[in-house]
């Protein structure tokens, strides 16, 4: 989300009314990959967590001047919540 | 050197395991993502949607729900409210995708040049240059040679041939003209009526492979099960299934017996057995039957001419009228022998008619619209008038005479002025041609068809055409017309036509957007009585001089390919690398020999022979089979192509060089012909994917008999495990313990479900429908001839064919299983990974971590049923010498499954994916997985329903009632590996044969 308020904002703003306005996509540069072999459902977790849950791995984007990685991704990363949380940790729960 | 290090060198140096091993989330190259400006309102990104419409692969025309990901389609599954396929679909309807993606489709218009060179043009041009070529030849010879198109472009195709003065002829490569011509003969209709399998209890079909080609394969294996296969709990009685032709096909395998009767001699079969009928008053006939009484031959007199005893024909006869449900089917070679193969169809009327069957089990009403399309005679009429240079212009769409007329229409097409091919890949037909305009492919366009009298089905595009200058040929055909409007505003048009008719009232944006949702119009057809012909009593007297009629020997037939149809089907990997289900070659044709006749040649599987008939000559390798009859040989359809790109060209030969190219006296073409036979000395691997062709009693396929089956009581076991012998009891003791321990600890504790499967012999034909489903669905890879034949095929569904006869040798049969990986209980494949990549999942899966795996194959070796699959190369690298998915056909790849890597193997994990869909949409509606959310590929495409997938701990599941049913087995259960696939044995009429 972006405030709007400061100079940079704006100009990010203009990016997107002029994506709008010429049709064509911005191309947004992906920070957040899984490798091919990675599934996430993302629906599952929110349905768990709440909506307000995706700072939980994105962190608080909406205070970022420019999304960044906050979280490993890796797969230690993902069991240690599993596993304070109690839920599964089959490898064919996110592998296959 | 740290770890990583170390992979780093060992992955340069070796090649080999390191690919998909380590922690792999390294950091990745940078990607973008390109979001949609305007998001499509029916595509949510990572979630499905599914359209319906409709499969042009062969004349049948199932509903198809095609599934569609991010805009691409990946998957096209059988829509369960086609009343033609029921949802199921066969493997060349699933494998119209590779049609579609095809990397040899062509992109855009091309003339030829002044020198002969391919040039691309501009639609406008292009469009240009037809409408000026028209315009000369109007009057001087326009023709359009179109497939069967029972539908509005067909209409399209009509209308706009008449403007310009020319005329439209249908070509299909099986158009059934034998059945045609004796329906005709004998009840004054040329119509192809419904044979209703599901409500017989005894079907003989002469010849008719109704689950390879014939008519509607799909629906008719459908209903041919529903009254073949074993049900305990229900009072009728299974049906007999007597299967009658020299070459045990396919649909031979799944006969209670199968006669292989003298060639050519089947209608004289069939006649006695109406004889027998009606002197014995054995069934009801119609009261204009009984003049035919003398004049039909009986047992005694036939039985020398047809190979078998009278005594057997009278019991053949018996058993038919007492079922109260005879159903007898003529097509196949049968109906192809020559002049004259009409009368067996004839015959088989008659037959069904004595029995008091026809407008039960054989109701005309229902017609199928093949009966329209043009027959072989009026394609060599063409030929006749091509080669006299009677026609300037040729338009040809849907067809490849080419291939299936090789020799005379080539030297024909030489004399037409100018040729124009509306082809999507360049086969023989469009390399020949002077201008092509490639057509959108079935899944891109609009369109619809009548496959049957009463069903009006809709063709919708399903995505984005793959390459974007290709155009609908309706619209190219409007344009040229000078007409406003698209194919699309013509379709309307039409369906316009049928709302006034049947619309009721409602309003037709309605009616439309009900019809695409549903896939079309669904309506049962008034039913047609016929009464037998008296003509017919004239014919008899032919037939009963007959008896001359039998064949020569050798004589050489030629069957259509269940994978690769006409041809049509040879471009597509997934069809090529399928065994046939028979044979079990891939990639390649062979010639089916008997061992007798083997043995009396000196020949040896991959044998090459020259088969020279008097109208050409193949170079052609031996499969030995006893699934044929001794003195005749087999060759298949499909393969031999000059052209149509990299996966048909150039394999094998094409069979249909062997083929007189003259219409027989039915209209039709014959499938048959003499042939002289010569040893060349050559030998090859045959690519098959075959081990043993004899069960050697281990236990892999069990029978009953009928009677046997019908004694069993619930809760009986016949085929209770075997004992564990005394070594053994402590290594079982001590796994017990252990799994007790395991069961108590994490994800292991609780009542996770255990996912199981059923699958019912009874029902199973081999068709391999669930083959070609496994391939679309987990990304398997194909690998080509030259892997096969070194044993690496990736396909982790296969069908066993194992052969059956009597101790003499005589009454051959056959017995199909499917196999794939049986999720023991007590895996062998599990303790050796040293990586634990293979492992016990809590729901009872035998998981595989790909990006775990290391390569070892220690897992693979120790698997008694053979069903793990190693990647010995990378076949997804693009450009890469064994590239399985050379753009664009990697768009099929299903999202939702790892494309594994070179290095790792694989496995079938009971689409682990749509488990895990299934539990997350459980998940999201706060409620459990229910018996039948989760349906495995395999599953869902089979024709005849024979598997059943779901929580064998849920006592309430289908599958868990099958489990404990008292002919469940398990394959191999003496190594204790509890396996989670229970087999229901298959149940004969008569004595289970040895194997």
């Amino acid at each position: 989300m972006i405030a709007g308020s400061t100079p940079s904002h704006q100009a990010e703003i203009k990016k997107v009314r002029e994506a709008w306005t010429s049709k064509q996509p911005p191309h947004w540069i992906r920070i957040h990959a899984l490798p091919g072999f990675v599934r996430f459902p993302h629906m599952r977790h929110i349905k768990i967590l709440g909506t307000e849950s995706c700072r939980t791995c994105h962190g608080d984007v909406r205070a970022m001047p420019q999304v960044h990685q906050v979280a490993t991704l890796k797969m230690g990363w993902c069991i240690n919540c599993h596993v304070q949380r109690q839920v599964g940790r089959d490898c064919t729960l996110c592998h296959y | 050197m740290n770890r990583r290090r170390f992979l780093k060198v060992l992955g340069a140096t070796s090649g080999g395991a390191a690919a998909l091993s380590g922690c792999g989330i390294g950091p990745e190259p940078t990607e973008h993502l390109v979001p949609y400006v305007v998001p499509p309102e029916d595509q949510v990104p990572g979630t499905a949607t599914y359209y319906a419409t409709t499969c042009r692969e062969c004349a049948a025309g199932c509903g198809l729900h095609a599934k569609v990901r991010e805009g691409r389609v990946i998957k096209l599954e059988g829509n369960p409210e086609s009343p033609i396929n029921e949802g199921r679909l066969c493997s060349r309807g699933q494998a119209a995708l590779q049609g579609l993606y095809n990397p040899d489709r062509i992109t855009d218009p091309m003339a030829r040049g002044p020198n002969g060179e391919w040039q691309k043009l501009s639609w406008d041009d292009a469009i240009g240059r037809l409408a000026g070529k028209v315009k000369e030849a109007r009057g001087r010879g326009i023709v359009f040679l179109t497939g069967l198109e029972p539908g509005s472009f067909g209409e399209l195709v009509d209308a706009w041939v008449k403007e310009v003065g020319g005329r439209h002829v249908t070509h299909e490569s099986f158009a059934f003209e034998a059945l045609r011509e004796g329906n005709r003969r004998a009840f004054g209709t040329a119509a192809i009526p419904l044979y209703d399998f599901a409500r017989a209890r005894y079907i003989v079909s002469f010849g008719a492979d109704f689950m390879e080609t014939w008519l509607s394969p799909v629906g008719y294996q459908n209903s041919f099960t529903r009254a073949h296969s074993f049900d305990g709990d229900r009072d009728t009685l299974m049906a007999k299934f007597v299967f009658v032709g020299p070459r045990l096909s396919l649909t031979g395998m799944s006969a209670d017996e199968w006669i292989a009767a003298k060639p050519a001699t089947e209608a004289l079969l069939a006649l006695a057995m109406a004889q027998v009928i009606l002197a014995g008053r054995l069934a009801p006939a119609p009261l204009d039957a009984g003049r035919l009484e003398r004049l039909l031959p009986t047992p005694q007199r036939v039985a020398p001419v047809v190979g078998i005893a009278a005594a057997e024909i009278e019991r053949l006869a018996r058993e038919f009228a007492a079922s109260q449900g005879g159903l007898a089917v003529g097509g196949g070679v049968a109906t192809q022998y020559g002049d004259g193969a009409e009368l067996l169809v004839v015959a088989v009327n008659i037959l069904n008619y004595v029995a008091g069957q026809v407008g039960k089990t054989v109701r005309f009403g229902p017609n199928q619209a093949v009966a329209d399309a043009g027959t072989f005679r009026q394609l060599t009429d063409l030929v006749a008038d091509l080669a006299a240079g009677k026609v300037e212009l040729l338009l040809v769409h849907g067809a490849n005479p080419g291939h299936t007329l090789p020799a005379a229409f080539s030297q024909a097409l030489s004399k037409v002025g100018y040729k124009v091919s509306f082809a999507s890949y360049w086969d023989e037909t469009a390399a020949a041609s002077d201008l092509v305009l490639p057509d959108l492919h079935p899944l891109e366009q609009w369109s619809d068809s009548r496959p049957r009298t009463g069903i009006h089905a809709l063709q919708q595009p399903v995505m984005q055409p793959v390459f974007p200058n290709t155009m609908h040929t309706g619209d190219v055909l409007l344009r040229v017309a000078g007409k406003a409007g698209t194919f699309k505003d013509y379709l309307q048009s039409r369906w316009k036509e049928l709302h006034q008719r049947v619309g009721k009232g409602r309003d037709f944006a309605d009616f439309w957007t009900d019809a695409l949702q549903h896939g079309g119009l669904y309506a049962e057809a008034p039913a047609q009585p016929v009464r037998l012909d008296p003509g017919v009593v004239q014919l008899l007297g032919d037939v009963g001089g007959a008896g001359s009629g039998a064949a020569d020997e050798p004589l050489l037939i030629v069957f259509p390919s269940l994978a690769l149809h006409d041809g049509r089907g040879a471009n597509k990997p997934w069809l090529q690398e399928l065994p046939d289900p028979v044979s079990k070659i891939t990639w390649h044709a062979w010639v089916e020999v008997h061992p007798e006749t083997a043995a009396k040649w000196q020949l040896a599987n991959g044998d090459i022979l020259l088969l020279k008939s008097p109208h050409g000559t193949v170079r052609a390798p031996v499969w030995i089979t006893p699934g044929i009859r001794p003195g005749v040989l087999a060759v298949p359809t499909g393969q031999g192509h000059k052209a149509y790109g990299r996966y048909a060209k150039d394999r094998s030969f094409n069979a249909f060089e062997l083929l007189s190219d003259a219409p027989a006296s039915f209209g039709g073409r014959a499938f048959a012909a003499p042939v002289a036979v010569v040893k060349t000395g050559d030998h090859r691997r045959l690519a098959t994917v075959e081990g043993d062709a004899r069960e050697q009693g281990r236990g892999i396929i069990e029978v009953l008999s009928l009677a046997r089956a019908r004694e069993l009581k619930s809760g009986a076991h016949p085929f209770a495990e075997r004992e564990v012998p005394g070594y053994a009891e402590d290594a079982q003791k001590a796994w017990a313990e252990a799994q007790h321990q395991k069961a108590s600890l994490g994800d292991y504790a609780g009542t996770p479900p255990r996912w199981g499967m059923a699958i019912d012999l009874s029902k199973c034909t081999g068709c391999s429908a669930c083959v070609t489903a496994c391939y679309a669905e987990n990304n398997l890879a194909t690998v080509g001839e030259e892997l096969v034949v070194r044993r690496r095929q990736m396909s982790w569904m296969r069908i066993e064919r194992y052969y059956t006869a009597d101790a003499d040798g005589r009454r051959v049969g056959a017995l199909v299983n499917p196999m794939l990986c049986q999720q023991c209980g007590n895996a062998p494949c599990e303790p050796v990974c040293p990586v634990y990549a293979a492992y016990h999942t809590p729901d009872g899966l035998n998981g595989q971590v790909y990006n775990r795996c290391v390569g070892t194959r220690y897992c693979a070796n120790n698997c008694p049923y053979k069903v793990r699959y190693f990647n010995w190369f990378n076949f997804a690298e693009p450009g890469g010498e064994w590239e399985s998915w050379p753009d664009p056909l990697n768009m099929l790849l299903n999202p939702d499954v790892t494309v594994r890597e070179k290095g790792v193997m694989e496995k079938c994990t009971f689409c682990v994916q749509r488990i895990r869909g299934a539990q997350n949409r459980a998940r999201l509606e706060d409620r459990s997985v229910r018996d039948g959310d989760i349906t495995p590929a395999c599953a869902q495409a089979c024709p005849s329903e024979a598997i059943v997938f779901g929580d064998l701990h849920d006592r309430s599941s289908l599958v868990a009632r099958l489990a404990a049913d008292p002919r469940g087995y398990h394959v191999h259960s003496e190594l204790n590996t509890k396996p989670a696939i229970t087999y229901l044995a298959r149940v004969m009429h008569g004595a289970a044969r040895g194997a």
